[in-house]
């Protein structure tokens, strides 16, 4: 590309990456103001003073290091649970031959189709039922049963091995399970960690799910927390854009050390639909 | 983080896969049972015999910034109590669905805040504390009469009365020297607010501030010009509701906005944080309120303000009163220890607290002469209006209220934003009305 | 190996999903069908009253309409909007340039923080009087209205919002054009095609099926939007951004009509089976498949 047609992509993207980026330098500038200054217009670019402090305050008026806990309960535990039981099933849909094989795939593949918002209510009923209400366990517990779209990604990864691989192994005594686990799960490592990815963000986020399930406020997400100060009659705005900021920051850094796994791992996966 | 939570994960697996390897295939449901065990657990109470250690939880509608001011309270309450652990919990979000759901998944707070008593009777959710009155435990003679009665549905006592407020006017004595306007008198007028509203706007500063949404502050100024939006028997909105006189007042609230615009658009207030925010940060120099926020700007330095009783129209004045109440639900395990926290709450040691911090008025006498609240100039327009809340609010006609009043607040808006005239917004609302209550049935 | 013991091999990789699948998502939606003919309070027992939530629905219910209105008019716009703002970022992301790597966390950057934090953070950019979106737009002169507070405006302020967090979609676009071989370009410039040319005739047929992939999860998400009507506007202005899913939780969990609120996520599930259908039908057509990998 010449000098010309360079500085016109980088001068359009630096444009419109500022675009994307302006409400973020807005949202921590307005988490260091004072109250005073929120209001301000024009507005106040750099806060004077940087009150560093609205993050300790706005952190302490409700329990968020409980929130901060819990999310990070849900988190840990539905990415190992996702990224087990996604593998396996995975493993088994793209490395095994049986009867009603592609039945169930098919199947599986309709079933990303299910919106939550359908079977939110008898799901709401059925943890009732069990005594979760409530708990932690609504939200962690489905994710060891693998998760449609995670199965398909890493079944399109599994079929890019030989199958040599697998043959070599059975005959040097291997079970299924050791191919697997011994073989298969180092290989498609790069493929986990997008999955993971993916899980990490959806969780972190997640809100209508604690939304229904949770109304204890000991078992609040970092989420639900964050929904407790917008309450139409107060509204902290300094407060809330210092946690709003402190609740983006774990997601962006996953981002930037994940984004060649994310990217190469969709990639090397073939999403085709 | 990262790299710490996928190492994590990869011991799991490693540790799941090496029990998997050494025979049973099927590694499966080991991760299941994993999980729960390891979930934080619900600790459901069982029941305990008498005078063990018990934990009851206890649910406000206040922000979480607010439960200090209970952690006093309720520390008062366990000195009392050692064996009665209280767990406080905030839910200022949809507090009512919050509520209705934990109803239904049978594991609602034991006491929690509530004032729709009809609505949570109706559905059977709360128990009734008759039983108590007999006993001797509550004694409805210490209480002001109009409040304790509001906790009754069909004479029928569910709640112990919690601070009642009513609502008046805070305005910005400082903002008010500025542009030169008298501050307001016990009798004012229309007028005079008016006048008052529109002197004071400008410079980015608003002369009032309406809440687009909320009925039940329209209430007085409907009451005020002598309309109603529904019939005592609660069977009947049409010709009430849509009353001449209930759609002037509706339309003199939302020319406040879209006429004499000396009030923000809904959005905007919403965004400046509501009127108590724009109160405090100067950007609306009248607003009307309970006494919520009182505390609040008492504590603000420099800050001048005056609070004031409603304005007149031809003389007619009526206000509204907010009751509330701490109610003991029906699935309660501790029906005794839930009890006893709602009493002491209600008492005149927990009240107390509560009025000493501007959370409200006085619910009994006693607290009244105790803290001397008639000479508070503060306190005194809201204790002069109760004498005007001479109306009974809309929700005790009907459980079904907050059904009818979403199309109501949908009639509200639509006037606000000046879409119709309230006429025509009432007519249409109580159309919708007749419709709607019979959808789902 | 005989065919039992591969059978069975077989379902103990795959029966952890089908456990999974019976329990949180086919029995709930079975459930939900059967609850659908039910009037249920969750307080009460349930009582029969076979298709009178659905009449309702069709008969009597304005908002049941009006949600429906809403959600179509988000997705139509929304969706195809997010998808030429999202592959044109793709296709200058995807230029061998410096720098790259930090313009693809900007621009993915709000993507990161969907729901709640986002919300807050564009009710905030949105604030008519205080809101940076309306201070830059005094600079060109315009009086910019009061986003959220608008019935007008607040549906087209989500949608705007929708397009900034359609970074998600640049991620699969990415990785679909780093899927075209090289190869196809060089032999192209050889027979000197233009740089328009190769856009035309190699980019785009081969990154279809990632319009493919990311117009379906578009449409889907578009149809199940929640968290900006609950958090920012719930449902307001005068219903303006009444979404269907958000009509759902309400009737659900605010009326605690449970049988109701089946019924509609019910019509929304045909809705979107119906839409799914209907692109996977006209794929053939426009999307473009390399020879099926074969395992």
């Amino acid at each position: 590309m010449n000098i010309f047609g360079k500085s016109v992509t980088y001068a359009f993207l630096i444009i419109s990456s500022f675009v994307f980026i302006i409400p973020f330098i807005w949202m921590v500038s307005t988490s260091l103001k004072e109250p005073g200054a929120i209001f301000a217009f024009p507005p106040q670019w750099i806060p004077d003073p940087f009150l560093f402090q609205n993050y300790k305050s706005a952190w302490t008026i409700a329990p968020f290091q409980q929130f901060l806990e819990n999310t990070v309960t849900i988190v840990v535990l539905t990415t190992i649970g996702t990224v087990i039981s996604s593998s396996i099933v995975a493993f088994g849909f793209a490395r095994l031959v049986f009867r009603g094989r592609n039945v169930w795939f098919a199947i599986l593949l309709a079933s990303m189709m299910i919106p939550y918002e359908v079977t939110i209510i008898p799901l709401y009923v059925e943890f009732k039922l069990l005594g979760w209400i409530d708990t932690l366990r609504c939200l962690i517990v489905p994710s060891f049963f693998g998760a449609a779209f995670n199965i398909f990604l890493l079944r399109q990864y599994f079929l890019t091995i030989p199958y040599d691989l697998d043959e070599a192994a059975i005959i040097d005594g291997c079970s299924t399970f050791q191919v697997y686990w011994r073989i298969m799960l180092p290989i498609v490592a790069p493929a986990l960690v997008t999955v993971a990815i993916f899980q990490v963000m959806n969780a972190w986020t997640d809100f209508m799910g604690p939304l229904i399930f949770l109304n204890d406020q000991r078992n609040y997400t970092l989420t639900l927390g964050l929904n407790l100060f917008r309450n139409s009659y107060l509204t902290e705005w300094n407060n809330l854009m210092a946690i709003a900021s402190l609740v983006t920051v774990v997601p962006l850094i996953i981002f930037f050390i994940g984004q060649k796994y994310l990217i190469g791992g969709i990639a090397a996966s073939g999403i085709k639909g | 983080m990262l790299k710490k939570m996928m190492a994590l994960s990869m011991s799991v697996i490693v540790v799941l896969t090496a029990s998997a390897c050494s025979g049973a295939q099927t590694a499966d449901t080991s991760g299941n049972t994993d999980a729960s065990n390891n979930s934080p657990a619900t600790d459901a109470p069982k029941t305990d015999p008498e005078d063990a250690p018990v934990t009851i939880r206890f649910a406000t509608w206040d922000t979480a910034s607010s439960l200090e001011t209970y952690k006093a309270v309720v520390d008062g309450f366990q000195a009392k109590y050692p064996n009665i652990k209280v767990q406080v919990e905030s839910v200022p979000d949809s507090y009512e669905q919050k509520i209705f759901t934990s109803l239904a998944a049978g594991n609602a707070p034991d006491v929690f805040l509530w004032w729709n008593y009809p609505q949570l009777v109706a559905r059977g959710a709360v128990e009734p504390l008759d039983s108590y009155i007999q006993s001797g435990e509550i004694d409805p003679d210490q209480y002001y009469p109009e409040i304790f009665n509001a906790s009754k549905v069909n004479g029928v006592l569910y709640s112990i009365p919690n601070i009642p407020t009513t609502r008046a006017i805070f305005y910005n004595k400082t903002l008010f020297d500025k542009a030169g306007v008298p501050y307001p008198k016990d009798d004012w007028t229309y007028d005079d607010f008016l006048s008052a509203a529109q002197k004071l706007t400008g410079d980015g500063v608003y002369g009032f501030v309406t809440e687009a949404k909320n009925t039940y502050t329209l209430q007085q100024f409907v009451w005020t010009n002598g309309g109603k939006f529904i019939s005592e028997d609660g069977k009947t909105v049409d010709g009430i509701m849509n009353s001449p006189q209930t759609a002037e007042a509706l339309q003199w609230y939302a020319d406040l906005v879209n006429k004499y615009k000396v009030s923000p658009s809904p959005s905007a207030s919403t965004t400046m944080g509501g009127g108590t925010e724009m109160f405090k940060t100067g950007k609306v120099a009248m607003f009307e309120s309970g006494l919520w926020p009182l505390n609040d700007y008492r504590k603000m330095s420099n800050f001048s303000f005056g609070t004031a009783m409603m304005p007149r129209k031809n003389g007619k004045l009526v206000g509204i009163l907010h009751t509330s109440g701490f109610v003991v639900s029906k699935t309660s395990k501790h029906k005794d220890a839930a009890f006893k926290f709602a009493q002491y709450m209600g008492s005149k040691e927990g009240q107390t607290n509560f009025v000493k911090l501007g959370f409200g008025l006085p619910e009994m006498p006693a607290i009244a002469q105790d803290l001397k609240t008639a000479e508070d100039p503060y306190f005194r327009p809201f204790l002069e209006m109760i004498k005007y809340a001479t109306v009974t609010p809309s929700y005790y006609a009907t459980p079904e209220w907050s059904k009818i009043d979403e199309k109501l607040v949908y009639a509200m808006e639509a006037t606000i934003l000046g879409k119709m005239t309230a006429q025509e917004a009432l007519n249409n609302a109580v159309k919708e009305i007749n419709t709607t209550l019979q959808v789902g049935k | 190996m005989n065919k039992m013991t591969r059978q069975f091999e077989g379902y103990s990789f795959i029966g952890l999903w089908i456990i999974g699948f019976m329990a949180f998502s086919l029995g709930p939606l079975l459930f939900s069908l059967i609850i659908s003919f039910f009037k249920w309070s969750l307080l009460d027992k349930p009582v029969f009253i076979g298709l009178k939530n659905y009449i309702d629905m069709f008969k009597l219910d304005p908002l049941f309409w009006k949600s429906l209105k809403v959600t179509f008019t988000y997705a139509v716009v929304s969706v195809p909007l997010g998808l030429i703002v999202s592959l044109l970022l793709a296709i200058l992301l995807n230029l061998k340039l410096k720098g790259m790597g930090i313009f693809r966390t900007l621009f993915y950057l709000p993507s990161v923080i969907t729901g709640v934090a986002a919300a807050v953070l564009w009710m905030w950019v949105l604030q008519p009087d205080f809101g940076i979106l309306n201070y830059f737009l005094s600079f060109l002169g315009i009086q910019g209205p009061d986003w959220l507070g608008d019935p007008n405006w607040a549906l087209t302020s989500l949608i705007m919002m929708s397009v900034w967090g359609s970074g998600g979609g640049i991620v699969i676009f990415l990785a679909g054009l780093q899927n075209i071989p090289q190869l196809l370009y060089d032999v192209s410039s050889i027979d000197g095609a233009t740089k328009f040319r190769q856009f035309r005739a190699i980019t785009i047929p081969m990154i279809t099926p990632s319009i493919f992939f990311n117009l379906i999860m578009g449409v889907i998400g578009a149809f199940r939007t929640f968290t900006q009507g609950y958090v920012m506007t719930n449902g307001g202005p005068l219903n303006s951004t009444y979404f269907y899913a958000l009509y759902i939780y309400n009737k659900a969990f605010q009326d605690l009509q449970m049988g109701y609120a089946a019924a509609l996520s019910w019509i929304l599930f045909i809705i979107i089976a119906v839409l799914t259908l209907l692109v996977f039908k006209t794929s053939s057509s426009w999307v473009y498949y390399e020879t099926e990998r074969k395992g």
